[in-house]
């Protein structure tokens, strides 16, 4: 008779072969247990000090230390012990194009912009905030082993406190260890941390029923505001072949717009391996390469933020890319800051026209008719349509709105019905969007030309003219106006 | 709810017009020929049972019941209680757990919900989760509780009091829940409407995102009990065993309501699904209205062969008689091809003008959502007029009140049939039930022994939660949850061995002391190291969550449906014909890689069946005890070839081989010895005897199945008569039981005995899921009665030499299966030999003989 062990093992075969070839799928060559990733310990995040801690009992340990070999020491806060890892970048230090000096004016100098960019103002310090997780599936048997917090300090340099989980029986010390380090903070900062870092380490706890300590803080998550500036075309993603983020990972930023080059870099993917391997042979080597990953993510996140908050404050003027300038015109019309909206969206055209930008360019214009319209200049709104239609491979979305708009424009405003009429038709003739309302217009529109025979005979004399015409002829409709 | 008859006259007389439409439907099936009834010669009434209207039996509202819920039920109409809704109050109340037996239409859904608003009115922190087998099950239920809930909210008019104010938050939460309306459930939900499904893949893993939910937790109900018996039933144990541990880590212990239709052991299935004790409410306080149950066995049409005319035909022809009368009805089919079949039948029948809503629909698993709730609404609105379902509508989804039930084909189980027969009819009105007994022999002996359905107690539903597959995955999705510590237990066998084992594979490690001594000392525990959300891998429905999508290319690419994994090959093989609602389509390719199979609408007059192989190697005895024996079996099946069978006339219009990947399992498995010196007493042929084997196997899996309460799926048979026989099974699953039986002699049938054999031919019944479901032990203890049912099953059968009712369609068999089989039968009770046996014996041989 077979044994409970033996019965398992079968049972336990069919799963493991389905979960290596995952596990292959996703990270070739990856860690397995026994076969150690090679560990990696370039300059990568050179210039940083991670004081070497004077451990009690030192020495004693034969297997090897954990704080040697990651340079922390086990912190008493409160009534809780956590194994925290801290490193300082003094003023000196660079960072692509910058260094850590510059980059800490540049946050102090700009951080009164804060409001336009987030809705609310935040206290300094500003907390930048980044988790590594054992995976991005979520629930509770994904959790944070490290947890890294940056901030500068006051003489301008850039301090990380990384709170490692080196057993998970210690995460609800870490947890409040994460707690205390926060009340320290003004506000939160992160990369897509409102979609994954908060609500991950919010449910751990939760899980160990405590109050997230991050509930009170202001959160700025920098991926979406960078996606609004640096969201690159789509047409240029897919000829790049780039990974579905438009260009917008944090990495990607940091090589194009920081000027940082990583060199031997972990791979956000084997960042979960590496953990399993220190949790099942306590060998925290692999660990190095994943504390250093964790730091640089924090320096570019707080060079980021410089960067954007900077470009608020010195306006559209100092912006390089169409896109940069119209994203100003959105936070400015944002925090409703009208005029400097226009201006920035202006801008955003011309540069998006000397570029040949078509997307960049139509929003532009669009945010435009729409502002003027707000503030009832309606022949400029109208002009600011015409434009949009102008623009070659202009969205049809927009267009159709631009459209739309010019129907009314001509229908009220100016009491040109068979204009309005032809802009509607043209609508109409998009095909299968063509709803309810188009039709009801062109109906409205055509009752009031019957009302008004004069109307009514030009309209005969147009669509004679027009007819057979798929779209509107801008030219012949111009002369007719 | 009780809502009680209203006085209305119009009402009254629809009712009685409704009633003797009834009757003169019922005369026309019942016994004897008349002259006004060419259409329905010798029609075979086995038995007609008139069930007495049964009045209420109230009591008063359990003195604490909060006085708002009194009046919000009272301002439903709801003044006074049935004695079970009494009974399971008090139970709820006093935080015992309680099961609740509830026939359709009972009022049951005041069983719970009565102490779980009531806690909530009390203390509005209190949390419930509901736990129903279906989505469908759990929208119906929200619809009652939001209306409900919003009578509390109500100011009471009249009383100078206002209601409970705040809204009781009551949502389902499943897979059609949107994103961006989870969190806010989460905040505001007192009350969770679920499936085990959601709350395996979707709450448990995300346990602290439902903090409030599970350190409030008041009650667990889980409605449709009887539902979670055989693979979903162990898995939801596992599941119910997760959710306690959650629960005990923040800190509530919820007391579990259950509601069950009639089964045999509704207390022992709650006690080891909840594995809680639980008190008992059986007798239902509900009234019910007058209801005839109609026996049917359509007439022998060939005495010789014993064959007789097809019960879907006879189906459509009671239904006819019901529908030309404007009753409405409910038709449960047995498989979703034999729906497919009926409702082809009935719309030629019935057939509305063009371009009218459709009166006769079609209605099984694997129609899409939206189509189904079209559906239930024109059964409600009377729309339409009949409805042709699978199992699928055997549970509480609310389609109004029917007139008539008809089954086609006994259901498998009196559970069922009671079930199904409970879909027709309400509180005050008459109604009917007719079951119409194919020619398998399970509904040959219910239908001729009316008594065994009538009177004898229904069947027991077994789980079996520590089958190792279904209780590994389970672990690993427990060990996702939290942490387990070294002294933890968990389902029957040694956690603690099945974690290390699990470490091997490097999904846990178990931490130790401290390696670092500048660490705090901690507790070793089990964590969970890697990176996989395990409960993604899991399906509570099967035991493996794989399925086919059914593909239409006829002319733009769309999905028709789907399938699930282990009926893919007898289902959608290629050449074979897909129906939904009436419509044919074949199956040009099968992508068994990609699980899709891609088909094209065709016209034509046949449907197909396919013929499956199963061969069972012996792995490992748990048990012998002389003929009997039950252990672990390894299986291979393969879908050999199908069969093109004609509608109507049921011909066999053609055949196909196939050549499909075959499937594997492991399982379990009770298996019959028949000696090979009982095979050398047998005064026949070779041929005759091996026959006789093959008949007997035939035969004893359909008394095995109801002995186990199980679908026809649940079980496979195989027989191993030789080593160089090729091995004879009869086709286990849905797509080819039925009509198939009788479409003459399968050209795969070749095995033979022949006389110098040494071995003894073994008839198998394995449990058809991978490492069983626990019906091989209780079969193998069943043994002794499952010989003498089958013998029973076999003597008392009218036929001459074999038929489908008995041993098998004699084409299929031989003609001396019928003889040889309760030769062989007569032998094996046979105790070995004695003086005092001996003359015993001699008689019964004569008899059988």
């Amino acid at each position: 008779m077979s044994t409970l062990a033996d019965r398992i093992r079968g049972v336990l075969q069919g799963a493991s072969v389905a979960a290596t070839r995952v596990s292959d799928a996703v990270s070739p060559g990856a860690t397995r247990p026994g076969n150690p990733p090679p560990v990696v310990q370039p300059g990568l995040d050179e210039g940083c000090t991670v004081p070497s801690a004077a451990v009690p009992g030192l020495g004693r340990i034969a297997a090897p230390n954990h704080a040697t070999v990651l340079g922390g020491a086990w912190r008493r806060h409160g009534d809780h012990v956590c194994f925290v890892v801290e490193s300082r970048r003094e003023r000196s230090s660079p960072h692509g194009h910058s260094t850590i000096g510059a980059l800490a004016d540049g946050l102090r100098e700009a951080a009164e912009e804060v409001p336009l960019l987030a809705g609310f103002s935040l206290q300094s310090p500003f907390m930048f905030f980044d988790l590594e997780t054992t995976g991005l599936s979520g629930g509770a048997g994904t959790y944070a082993f490290l947890v890294g917090c940056a901030s500068f300090d006051e003489d301008g340099a850039f301090t990380t406190r990384q709170f490692m989980l080196m057993r998970l029986a210690d995460e609800q010390a870490l947890l409040s260890s994460v707690a205390d380090e926060l009340s320290r903070a003004g506000a939160l900062v992160s990369f897509n941390g409102k979609s994954f870092d908060r609500p991950l380490i919010e449910s751990r706890y939760l899980y160990h029923r405590l109050a997230w300590a991050g509930a009170a803080l202001p959160h700025l998550d920098m991926l979406h505001i960078a996606r609004r500036f640096w969201r690159r075309e789509a047409a240029a993603v897919d000829a790049l072949g780039v990974d579905g983020d438009s260009g917008c990972s944090l990495g990607a930023l940091e090589r194009q717009l920081l000027g940082h080059r990583r060199q031997g870099d972990v791979a956000g993917f084997e960042i979960p391996q590496r953990y399993f391997q220190f949790v099942r042979t306590g060998d925290a080597r692999p660990l190095v390469p994943v504390l250093a990953h964790n730091r640089l993510d924090l320096l570019s996140l707080a060079a980021l933020t410089t960067k954007v908050l900077r470009l608020v404050k010195d306006g559209e003027e100092h912006a390089r890319l169409p896109r940069e300038a119209l994203a100003l015109g959105h936070v400015y019309a944002r925090a409703g800051l009208a005029s400097r909206a226009r201006t920035a969206y202006l801008r955003a055209a011309v540069m998006a026209q000397a570029t040949s930008m078509a997307v960049v360019r139509t929003e532009a214009l669009r945010a435009l008719a729409v502002a003027a319209r707000r503030s009832g200049e309606h022949e400029q709104a109208a002009s600011y349509w015409r434009q949009v239609l102008d623009v070659r491979s202009c969205p049809p979305s927009i267009a159709r709105q631009a459209r739309e708009a010019l129907a009314i424009h001509y229908e009220h405003r100016v009491g040109d019905l068979p204009v309005a009429r032809a802009f509607a038709l043209s609508n109409l003739q998009d095909g299968p969007h063509a709803d309810e309302s188009v039709r009801h217009r062109i109906a409205r529109i055509e009752r009031k030309i019957q009302t008004r025979p004069r109307e009514a005979a030009r309209l005969d004399l147009l669509s004679t003219g027009s007819a057979g015409q798929s779209s509107l002829d801008r030219p012949s409709l111009d002369r007719r106006l | 709810m009780a809502d009680l008859p209203t006085g209305e006259p119009a009402s009254l007389v629809a009712r009685s017009r409704r009633d003797g439409a009834l009757d003169e439907a019922l005369q026309r099936l019942a016994p004897g020929s008349s002259p006004g009834r060419p259409d329905t010669p010798d029609m075979h009434v086995t038995a007609l049972r008139r069930l007495p209207p049964v009045p209420a039996q109230y009591a008063p509202f359990p003195e604490q019941i909060d006085r708002r819920l009194r009046d919000a039920l009272a301002a439903r109409g709801i003044t006074q209680l049935y004695t079970h809704q009494a009974q399971s109050i008090d139970h709820a109340l006093a935080r015992r757990n309680v099961v609740v037996i509830t026939p359709t239409a009972s009022g049951k859904t005041l069983c719970y919900n009565a102490p779980v608003l009531h806690t909530i009115l009390q203390d509005s922190s209190s949390r419930a989760l509901y736990l129903f087998p279906t989505k469908a099950l759990a929208q119906d239920q929200l619809v009652e509780l939001q209306t409900m809930c919003e009578t509390l909210a109500a100011p009471v008019p009249g009383s100078g009091q206002g209601g409970s104010g705040d809204q009781i938050g009551v949502f389902t939460y499943d897979g059609d829940t949107p994103q961006d309306a989870r969190r806010s459930i989460r905040a505001r939900a007192h009350l969770v409407l679920s499936n085990p499904d959601m709350l395996h893949s979707g709450i448990l893993p995300h346990h602290p995102r439902w903090a409030k939910l599970f350190e409030n937790l008041r009650f667990v109900v889980i409605d449709e009990l009887h539902a979670y018996r055989g693979v979903f039933g162990s898995h939801l144990c596992n599941v119910l065993r997760r959710l306690r541990r959650v629960c005990r880590h923040y800190g509530s212990d919820p007391v579990f309501i259950c509601s069950s239709a009639t089964i045999a052991n509704p207390r022992e299935l709650a006690e080891r699904l909840a594995e809680r004790p639980f008190e008992l409410v059986a007798e239902s306080g509900a009234p019910r209205g007058e209801k005839f149950f109609v026996f049917v066995n359509p007439p022998i049409v060939n005495h010789q062969l014993g064959i007789r005319r097809s019960y879907l035909g006879e189906t459509r022809r009671i239904a006819a008689e019901f529908l030309k009368r404007h009753l409405q009805l409910i038709v449960f089919a047995q498989s979703r091809l034999s729906t497919e079949i009926l409702t082809t039948y009935l719309k030629d029948d019935f057939e509305a003008e063009p371009g009218a809503p459709e009166r006769i629909r079609g209605y099984r698993g694997g129609y899409l959502p939206n189509r189904r709730r079209e559906i239930e609404k024109g059964l409600r609105e009377g729309a339409v007029r009949a409805v042709v379902s699978t199992n699928a509508l055997e549970l509480g989804i609310d389609i109004g009140a029917l007139d008539v039930s008809v089954m086609a084909g006994y259901p498998g189980t009196i559970a069922a049939t009671w079930q199904r027969a409970g879909r027709a009819g309400r509180r005050a009105s008459r109604s009917a039930a007719v079951m119409v007994a194919s020619s398998a022999p399970l509904d040959q002996f219910i239908v001729r022994n009316p008594s065994y359905f009538f009177d004898a107690s229904p069947e027991r539903a077994l789980i079996d939660p520590d089958n190792l597959h279904i209780l590994v995955d389970h672990i690993k999705c427990a060990a996702f949850e939290m942490p387990f510590s070294t002294t933890e237990a968990f389902g029957r066998h040694d956690l603690q061995e099945i974690l290390g084992l699990l470490a091997e594979q490097g999904l846990v490690h178990r931490t130790g002391p401290a390696e670092d001594l500048d660490a705090p000392a901690c507790e070793s525990q089990w964590v969970w190291t890697n990176e996989s959300y395990p409960a993604d891998a899991v399906s509570l429905r099967s035991i493996s969550s794989d399925n086919f999508v059914i593909v239409d290319t006829t002319r733009e690419t769309r999905v028709i449906g789907e399938t699930d994994f282990t009926s893919g090959p007898g289902t959608l093989h290629p050449k074979a014909i897909y129906i939904v609602e009436g419509r044919l389509y074949q199956v040009e390719r099968l992508d068994f890689e990609g699980r899709k199979a891609f088909v094209r609408e065709i016209d034509c007059d046949y449907y197909t069946t396919a013929i499956t192989y199963p061969r069972v190697t012996v792995l490992d005895t748990f048990a012998e005890d002389g003929r009997r024996a039950h252990g672990e079996v390894h299986v291979v099946s393969r879908v050999v070839g199908f069969k093109k069978i004609k509608f109507y006339t049921n011909e066999n219009v053609g055949s196909g081989e196939l050549d499909l990947p075959e499937q594997q399992m492991h399982t379990t498995s009770y298996w019959l010895t028949v000696p090979v010196a009982i095979m050398a007493m047998l005064p026949y042929a070779a041929d005759d005897r091996r026959d006789g084997v093959v008949g007997l196997a035939y035969a004893i899996r359909q008394v095995a199945q109801l002995l186990l309460m199980c679908d026809a799926h649940d079980i496979g048979i195989s027989i191993d008569m030789e080593t160089t026989a090729e091995e004879i099974a009869f086709p286990r699953k849905e797509a080819a039981s039925g009509e198939k039986s009788r479409s003459g002699r399968s050209a795969h049938s070749v095995a033979s005995w022949s006389t110098s054999s040494t071995k003894s031919p073994r008839i198998f019944i394995y449990d058809n899921y991978p490492g069983g479901i626990g019906f091989s032990a209780p079969l193998s203890r069943m043994h002794e009665e499952l010989l003498s049912r089958t013998r029973r099953l076999i003597s008392e059968c009218e036929c001459e030499h074999g038929c489908p009712g008995c041993v098998g369609p004699i084409g299929d068999t031989g003609p001396m299966a019928k003889a040889a089989a309760l030769r062989i039968l007569d032998l094996l009770m046979t105790p070995p030999l004695t003086a005092d046996t001996a003359d015993q014996t001699e008689a019964k041989l004569e008899h059988a003989g």
